[in-house]
């Protein structure tokens, strides 16, 4: 792929809708998603659990379970398509080298019958592996390619993390560890599901800073999915909020948090024990079953601000400002 | 706010009680439901209910009076009149099959319900004070019986005590099987005691007894259940051996095993003397497997299909 | 006037490791929590924070003697609870109730909601008559937000939040005057979360309660208390009244802690402290002052000495040598 300059859009969503098959029907957790990530763009996608942010970030993979698939639209890396590629072609030529995901809970990404050594040295034979090069030099530069990423996490006793096994590392050790092997290949993009939810206050904002300082050197563009406001709005520059599926609003972090156009943005921001100093504004009702194919506004039945037009169609995209969108009829 | 009991007449207190029960009863519908959602459940439940029935109406379904001596037709094969033939004294062998359900299915029945309560009390006593010498007595009292390969252990305990009665019969086997139920329950206590609705128990107040049993047991029941209904099977099958060497139930009450044996007496003569217990006895195993497999699968909502 | 006053409080755990654990001779103590004193005052609700393996959900716990304290005292309304007999114990357990970490398995899977609720009132004999427990539980769904046909379902049957509920309605159905709400709003929805903020506050005031209210999240905390106590490795390193400990944090761990919190508001973003290193293990804690490894204000005295828990200000108390004379 041919390197890319500054401002260029590394990841393109257009239109996307996965479906699962389940008992109950028909889900769709992700109903016509578009997003655009440049280079080195940090992105945070907020929403509550239920939303489809997850199942969107395994999309962009194509990492789905076998009951899900997508069906319509396009994803592009650079102006490939993904959705054209291939399933050797994804594991060979994207995953863990192109696009590289972190999951949520840290002690069950690493497998605990390998040493952190061994597992981050497979990575390296997986992705960069050079055949010219003879198997005692080859072995030696992977120890070195491991010491130095580990270096770069700031962790502190490089061997003992090496040669120790999973559990005999902490949370946020390990979710460092992780990183460093996300971060291997430099990847272009880095998707970060939920990375830091398991973790304490401290050791989160340890990681939070490191992918702070990862982002400014490796240019890497970060797709940060969680619940939590607070963490996007301190990260990232842009922020999607989505609900039942779809992208609701789409803003820079700080008009998104000071400015929020769409009543549920509203919402969240109300019920947060850190903004609203008195009484809470907890949301009536509840998350709406992903299997509605009602074609009315989703967030409909809970918002405070409906009109007649709400029940009867699916409010689409407008930008009401350079860089603000929403899928809301107020701004019709 | 204390109400003493005193206050409630004992008319009220009999209301209280019966619809806890009729609740408790309710909430185990969604069990009985699943298990005939199965078909091993459907099959199951067809035979045991078929040998239930047998039991109850016995008298009165048999086709032939199974006391009836004809000597002119003994060791006769299958016919129209006689569906497995006769014995070596010309009586019915499918009525007497279905007698002996009388005397069979009671003393089984017997042995399976003192196994489970006798089995998940010391089981849920050793698990819950593990660590003492309590737990310690159960646990050798378990493995002092379970040493004893079974048969060794009821015949030489029957020839010791005398099995002519048929209250020794169940106890003999019910000590024969409780070891197993107890261990189990044991186990599952070991972990259900640990987690975090008992420690909200004791956080209300509730007393040990009450944990044990309200708590505890309902979540150690259920591998025990689909024991117990494995366990009917070869607990007849036990009776039905001891029947045959001459150790369980004696005439002129009918049971299996002295059928099996006396269809192994006179081989030679006729061979169809053997076919119908052989057949009654795999017919209850194979129903009880399958019930249990059932009950299993309903016990087990991950199993099956429905919620 | 103090509902409930801690004294040196000491829970310590053996653990035994390794498939001859009972062989070993050494045995490892965690020191889970390691000398606590604090009040709480009736009517209030007490935040207690800090970080996993701090020993705050086991402080929590031992209050209630639902854990054995190893050594210290604990008194509820003037009565040593550590001292009680059964029949003090079981008076004790009705004024007193506790919400779960883990809601989820703190009901038992095989009781629907009707027996869950209704336990509490059998086991006090608060009520005997079926018609009228029946009634009290439906006054109580009513209260939670729950309706008529949820009485007869099973826990699996809810989602994470009214599981909470229900958690929370059956502490409360004995109307006692001290609760202890270890994480009642971790793993929740914010909207989720923010009616059960908004329940426990109004409950709190409708029956005149008591809080001790458990927590990690600190913007939780913060909204909800009226006194905050740090937790560090089994020590309390400061306590103080909410608004004076966010404005005033004196302990280098409290100031790294609450600016360590992601916050929407760019205003209150403070710059950050990053601590270095991890959380010490409790098996094996520093000597003297154990925040000692990650303090960028150590002095050779940290190592050496424990700092006592010293009254800098009015009703503001820290533990650590910068204030210690």
């Amino acid at each position: 792929m041919e390197s890319i300059l500054k401002d260029q859009l590394v990841l393109e969503i257009e239109a996307l809708s996965v479906e699962y098959k389940s008992r109950q029907g028909i889900i769709k957790p992700v109903d016509n998603v578009s997003l655009q990530i440049r280079k080195g763009e940090f992105v945070g996608l907020v929403g509550e659990s239920g939303c489809g942010k997850s199942t969107l970030a395994l999309s962009i993979v194509n990492l789905l379970p076998p009951n899900g698939k997508i069906i319509k639209g396009k994803i592009l890396l650079n102006g490939n398509d993904l959705l054209a590629f291939s399933e050797e072609e994804m594991a060979r030529q994207i995953r863990g080298k192109k696009i590289t995901m972190i999951t949520q809970n840290p002690h069950t990404a690493l497998n605990p019958v390998f040493k952190i050594g061994s597992q981050m040295k497979e990575i390296l034979r997986l992705h960069k592996n050079n055949e010219e090069v003879s198997g005692k030099q080859r072995r030696l530069s992977y120890s070195q390619g491991c010491a130095k990423i580990l270096e770069e996490m700031r962790i502190a006793d490089i061997s003992r993390v090496l040669r120790a096994y999973p559990h005999q590392l902490s949370g946020g050790m390990k979710q460092r560890v992780i990183t460093a092997m996300a971060f291997f290949c430099n990847p272009l993009l880095l998707i970060a599901d939920e990375p830091t939810t398991a973790l304490d206050v401290t050791i989160q904002a340890q990681i939070l800073e490191l992918f702070k300082g990862l982002v400014k050197k490796y240019s890497t563009s970060i797709l940060y999915v969680t619940h939590d406001l607070g963490v996007v709005s301190e990260l990232s520059r842009k922020a999607l909020v989505m609900y039942a599926g779809e992208i609701v609003e789409e803003a820079k972090t700080s008009n998104l948090v000071k400015n929020p156009k769409h009543p549920y943005t509203e919402a969240l921001l109300k019920c947060l024990p850190s903004v609203s100093k008195n009484r809470l504004k907890a949301i009536p009702g509840r998350v709406p079953d992903l299997t509605s194919s009602l074609e009315e506004c989703k967030f409909f039945p809970r918002c405070s601000y409906t009109m007649s037009r709400c029940k009867k169609e699916r409010p689409p995209v407008l930008e009401t400002e350079p860089g603000h969108r929403v899928r809301c009829f107020k701004y019709y | 706010m204390k109400n003493s009991k005193n206050n409630y007449s004992a008319a009220q207190r009999w209301y209280n009680i019966k619809r806890r029960f009729l609740y408790q009863v309710k909430k185990q519908k969604r069990v009985l439901i699943n298990i005939i959602k199965t078909p091993q459940g459907i099959v199951g439940t067809f035979i045991i209910a078929g040998l239930i029935l047998c039991a109850l109406a016995g008298p009165w379904i048999t086709p032939q009076d199974p006391f009836k001596i004809v000597i002119a037709n003994r060791f006769a094969p299958p016919s129209f009149k006689y569906l497995l033939g006769t014995d070596f004294l010309g009586r019915d062998i499918l009525s007497r099959i279905i007698i002996s359900t009388r005397v069979v299915v009671p003393i089984s029945l017997s042995v399976i319900a003192i196994i489970i309560i006798v089995g998940m009390t010391s089981g849920m006593v050793a698990g819950y004070y593990s660590n003492t010498i309590v737990e310690k007595i159960i646990i050798w009292m378990f493995d002092s019986i379970n040493t004893f390969p079974g048969i060794i252990l009821v015949l030489t305990l029957a020839a010791i005590v005398g099995s002519s009665s048929k209250i020794v019969l169940i106890l003999l086997m019910s000590l024969w099987r409780f070891p197993g139920y107890g261990r189990i329950v044991r186990v599952e206590t070991l972990s259900v005691k640990e987690e975090v609705y008992i420690k909200a128990a004791q956080a209300l107040g509730v007393k040990e007894k009450g944990i044990l049993f309200h708590h505890i047991m309902p979540n150690v029941i259920a591998p025990i259940i689909v024991l117990a209904g494995m366990d009917f099977g070869v607990v007849t099958m036990m009776l039905a051996g001891l029947s045959f060497l001459g150790m369980g139930v004696q005439p002129p009450a009918c049971s299996l095993g002295r059928m099996l044996q006396e269809g192994y007496v006179y081989i030679h003569q006729s061979s169809w003397m053997l076919v119908g217990p052989i057949l009654a006895l795999s017919v209850v195993m194979i129903g009880c497997s399958l019930f249990s497999a059932g009950l299993r699968i309903a016990l087990n909502p991950k199993e099956s299909f429905g919620r | 006037m103090s509902l409930v006053k801690l004294k040196n409080l000491r829970i310590y755990f053996e653990e035994r490791k390794g498939l001859f654990g009972f062989l070993q001779k050494r045995r490892e103590i965690v020191h889970a929590v390691d000398g606590i004193s604090f009040n709480i005052n009736k009517g209030e609700i007490l935040g207690l924070v800090g970080e996993s393996g701090c020993g705050k959900s086991t402080t929590g716990m031992g209050i209630l003697r639902l854990v054995e304290p190893t050594d210290g005292e604990v008194f509820f309304d003037g009565k040593n609870v550590l001292k009680m007999s059964k029949k003090e114990m079981y008076k004790f357990r009705r004024k007193t109730q506790i919400v779960f970490q883990d809601a989820v398995s703190s009901l038992n899977p095989r009781k629907t909601v009707r027996e869950i609720l209704s336990e509490p009132l059998r086991v006090h004999r608060i009520e005997k008559n079926e018609d009228k427990i029946e009634h009290k539980l439906l006054q109580t769904l009513e209260l939670i937000g729950l309706k008529k046909e949820d009485l007869d379902k099973f826990p699996s049957e809810f989602s994470g939040g009214q599981i909470r509920r229900v958690g929370i309605s059956r502490a409360l159905i004995l109307q006692p005057q001290f609760l202890v709400a270890d994480e009642p709003t971790s793993g929740l929805d914010v909207s989720v979360a923010a009616g059960i903020l908004n329940l426990m506050r109004d409950l709190r005031g409708q029956f005149n309660l008591t809080y001790l209210w458990v927590s990690h999240n600190l913007h939780v905390v913060r909204y909800i208390s009226d006194r905050i106590a740090v937790m560090y490795l089994g020590k309390l390193v400061e306590i103080a009244e909410t608004t004076k400990l966010i404005s005033n944090p004196l302990h280098p761990y409290a100031r790294a802690l609450f600016s360590a919190i992601p916050t929407v508001d760019p205003e209150e973003r403070t710059s950050r402290i990053i601590l270095k290193g991890e959380i010490p293990s409790a098996l094996n804690p520093p000597s003297g002052c154990r925040f000692r490894t990650r303090c960028d204000y150590k002095s050779p005295r940290c190592a050496e000495e424990e700092p006592a828990l010293i009254e800098v200000e009015n009703a503001h108390f820290v533990s650590c040598h910068l204030y210690t004379r």
